[in-house]
C-alpha cells in the first residue's frame, strides 16, 4: 500500500511548482491565478493523505471548504481581470502602477 | 495494482503542474490545468474521498476551468513577456525546498502505511459531518459564494448600470 511521506512529497513537489510559476509569470495575471489553484491543489492533497492517515473525515471537509472558497476567488479574480482589460487594454501586470508612489 | 494508480496519477500531476508553470501559451496552460485535475480526482479516488474526486471533476474541470478558458480566449493575453533572469533562482529555490523535504522525509525514519478512509458510504458520513458538526461554516461558505457571484456580475456589469445613470 501508498505511504503518506509519497503524497506528502508529492504535494511538496506541486506546491514548489506553484510557486515558481507565478514568479516565471509574474506578468501575466491570469497565469498567476491558475498556479495559485496549482498551489490549492497541493495543500488539498496534503489534507486528504493525512485525513486517511488519522482515519478521521474533518480533513476532507476542509477540502471541500478550500474548494468552495477557491471557486469563489476564481470567478472574482476573473471578473477583476475582465474590468481591467476593459480599462487598460493589457492584463500585463507591469501597467498597473497607478497606485505606486511617483519617486 | 493500486501502488501503480499512484505512481501513474502523481507522474502525471507533476509533468501537467510544470507545463501549467512553464508554458508560453495560456490555453496550452489552462488545458494542463484540466489535466492536473484530473490526475488529482484519479488520486483521490485510489484514496477512498470519491465526493471529493468527483466534485473536484465536475465543479474544477466543469465550471471553474470552462470560466478559465472563456476569459483566455476572451481577453488577447498570449505572449506576454516574462521574467526569464530570475528563472534559474527560482528553479534552484524549488530544488532546494523539495529536496530538503524529501531528506527530512527519508531520516526521520517515519514509514506510515496508508490505508482507505473506512470506503462504505463515504459520502453519506461526509454529509453527516457536514451538516452536523460544521453547519455553521457550511452557511458562512454559501453566503461567501452568494456574494462572489453577486460580485462578479456587479463587477462587469458596473459601467452599463453608471452609463444607465449618467
Amino acid at each position: 500500500m501508498i505511504e503518506v511521506t509519497y503524497l506528502v512529497l508529492l504535494s511538496c513537489v506541486v506546491f514548489v511548482i506553484g510557486i515558481v510559476g507565478v514568479g516565471l509569470n509574474r506578468n501575466n495575471l491570469v497565469a498567476i491565478l491558475m498556479n495559485i489553484e496549482l498551489m490549492l491543489i497541493a495543500v488539498n492533497i496534503n489534507f486528504i493523505a493525512f485525513s486517511n492517515y488519522h482515519q478521521n473525515l474533518e480533513g476532507h471537509i476542509a477540502v471541500f471548504f478550500v474548494l468552495a472558497i477557491a471557486a469563489a476567488e476564481a470567478a472574482i479574480g476573473l471578473a477583476i481581470f475582465v474590468k481591467l482589460y476593459e480599462r487598460y487594454h493589457s492584463i500585463q501586470a507591469d501597467k498597473f502602477s497607478s497606485l505606486k508612489e511617483l519617486a | 495494482m493500486l501502488d501503480l494508480v499512484f505512481l501513474i496519477s502523481g507522474v502525471g500531476l507533476v509533468l501537467s503542474a510544470l507545463n501549467v508553470a512553464l508554458s508560453t501559451h495560456p490555453v496550452r496552460s489552462v488545458f494542463s490545468l484540466m489535466l492536473s485535475f484530473m490526475f488529482t480526482a484519479v488520486m483521490w479516488l485510489g484514496l477512498g474521498a470519491e465526493f471529493l474526486a468527483l466534485a473536484l471533476i465536475f465543479i474544477y474541470v466543469g465550471a471553474v476551468m470552462a470560466l478559465f478558458l472563456f476569459v483566455v480566449f476572451m481577453l488577447n493575453v498570449d505572449h506576454l513577456p516574462r521574467a526569464l533572469p530570475r528563472m534559474a533562482t527560482l528553479f534552484m529555490l524549488g530544488i532546494i525546498v523539495s529536496g530538503s523535504v524529501y531528506l527530512l522525509l527519508e531520516h526521520s525514519g517515519w514509514q506510515a502505511e496508508l490505508r482507505k478512509v473506512s470506503l462504505n458510504e463515504h459520502t453519506r458520513q461526509l454529509g453527516l459531518l457536514l451538516y452536523r458538526d460544521y453547519w455553521l461554516w457550511a452557511e458562512v461558505v454559501a453566503c461567501i459564494l452568494l456574494a462572489s457571484m453577486v460580485g462578479s456580475i456587479l463587477l462587469v456589469k458596473s459601467r452599463s448600470l453608471s452609463q444607465k445613470n449618467d
